[in-house]
């Protein structure tokens, strides 16, 4: 049995007057922001502007102070965004690229006569097949961020929040996440990433500008 | 092709953890091999502190009363200090935040967490009666062992509500690592890990009945050295039984409300 791996049902996001405040400081204030399938989203702004804030809160570690989100119609955190943070910290480093991606996939239910084909196409798709036998301490860090979006390619969400996606790779790397990204745009799927700049993440359909918490769309 | 991890079967999660945490464990080749060097030293030891004490002083000799203490501490060090750890570790990762993303439920994650050191406790716990075999140890041939395998599971169900609520203090306070350390060293003084009961103070004891530790290990100990028959021991299994759904309800409670509050304050990936 092969594995197709790609958006396992319309992405959408729906962000409504959204709010989040850490200690006193407020981070996020009256966000509102509908996403429909099929689309790119380049959430840009200066560094504290609440962009890394906002995709955690559609990832579900965090959770908003006031106001309504929800991925795909439902709350988040149930499994239907996969979150790659800006980084390296997601993976474990004892652990191969392959290991790693098992375990993932593993947790979403990807059932286990489609496991191996659904890594072998999601590190492909990230360009990271060779590195699924390298242990990931051993990796450069973008080796390790290629393996990171493979993790979230190979649980096939329907929406998938990737936080500074140029970082630290080269051109091969970069072609590959705008290539995924497109990918799964056109397959139903939702990409949002957050940059801080425009050309720091695959080419977006739309740009929300985040600047001191509050969001602004310009095309 | 999924479905996230909100409707995956939590064996398939525990299966998931245990695989990735048993490779992890595996791949540290030197402390393994000093974990069964500490076994065999703690049971010789035990074996020559056994000869100091006359035969008739503790019910089936001193040397398997220790060493039957040791095994079920074992249990709940692994399921209280081990799980706390466990899950500070994968903050410091930053695996915490990318786990919860896949949806794992509450009851999910726990039973993830803990199901390698508990299965780690059960392997260093063969170990212990392999070595203690070898040194001469005749297992007690009429001793009640399916009583004694009920007890420590229903006990380790127990120790493992414990460990949530260590789980969730680590998630509230961060470094509350030591809280359960210092409760686990005082459920192995009251339980009698390495002494009778009956050597400590009335009001003491009488507390000490308040831990699992204490009704689990007290089972075993019947049912072991006493040859204590299932008919005889139904008191003593209802108390362990109404422990384990006590304690575990109340550690799914509090790590749900842990969880709750790192996301609230936004302390999930932080350490």
């Amino acid at each position: 049995m092969s594995a197709k791996i790609g958006p396992r049902r319309p992405g959408t996001i729906s962000i409504t007057d959204l709010g989040l405040t850490f200690r006193s400081a407020q981070v996020l204030r009256g966000i509102d922001l509908e996403v429909s399938s099929g689309s790119i989203v380049a959430v840009l702004g200066p560094n504290g502007s609440g962009k890394t804030t906002l995709l955690r809160v559609l990832a579900g570690v965090l959770a908003p102070r006031w106001g309504s989100v929800l991925v795909c119609d439902r709350p988040p955190g149930l499994g239907l965004a996969a979150y790659v943070p800006a980084g390296e910290r997601m993976l474990n480093w004892r652990l191969t690229g392959r290991q790693n991606l098992e375990f993932y996939a593993h947790l979403a239910g990807v059932r286990r006569e489609l496991r191996g084909g659904a890594i072998a196409e999601a590190s492909g798709l990230a360009d990271a097949s060779a590195l699924l036998v390298k242990r990931v301490g051993e990796c450069s860090t973008g080796e390790r961020r290629r393996l990171m979006l493979a993790t979230a390619l190979v649980r096939s969400p329907p929406v998938i929040l990737l936080d500074e996606p140029f970082a630290d790779l080269d051109e091969t790397g970069r072609s590959a996440v705008e290539a995924v990204a497109r990918r799964w745009a056109d397959g139903g799927g939702l990409v949002l990433h957050a940059a801080p700049d425009h050309g720091k993440g695959p080419s977006p359909d739309r740009v929300v500008w985040l600047r001191q918490g509050r969001a602004e769309e310009r095309s | 092709m999924t479905n996230g991890g909100r409707g995956v079967p939590r064996r398939q999660v525990a299966w998931a953890f245990l695989r990735r945490d048993l490779r992890v464990a595996l791949s540290y080749r030197f402390p393994f091999f000093l974990q069964v060097l500490a076994i065999a030293f703690t049971v010789v030891t035990f074996a020559f502190v056994a000869e100091l004490v006359p035969p008739g002083e503790v019910p089936g000799g001193y040397f398997t009363f220790a060493i039957t203490g040791i095994i079920v501490a074992s249990f709940l060090t692994a399921a209280t200090t081990t799980l706390g750890g466990s899950l500070q570790e994968e903050q410091s990762r930053g695996t915490l935040e990318a786990v919860i993303a896949s949806g794992v439920p509450v009851a999910g994650l726990a039973i993830g967490f803990a199901a390698f050191p508990i299965v780690n406790a059960a392997v260093s716990s063969v170990a212990y009666v392999l070595v203690a075999a070898l040194i001469g140890w005749d297992a007690v041939a009429s001793a009640n062992w399916s009583l004694a395998g009920v007890a420590l599971l229903l006990g380790t169900i127990s120790f493992a509500g414990v460990g949530f609520v260590g789980a969730a203090l680590v998630l509230v306070f961060r470094r509350a690592g030591a809280v359960t350390g210092w409760l686990v060293a005082l459920a192995l003084f009251l339980g009698g890990e390495l002494f009778p009961l009956s050597l400590l103070p009335g009001w003491l004891q009488a507390i000490s009945w308040l831990s699992p530790f204490t009704l689990t290990l007290s089972l075993i100990r019947d049912a072991l050295l006493e040859q204590r028959a299932w008919g005889e021991s139904w008191g003593a299994l209802a108390g362990v039984s109404v422990a384990a759904i006590a304690y575990v309800t109340l550690g799914l409670v509090a790590l749900a409300a842990g969880l709750r509050h790192a996301k609230r304050v936004g302390t999930l990936g932080g350490y």
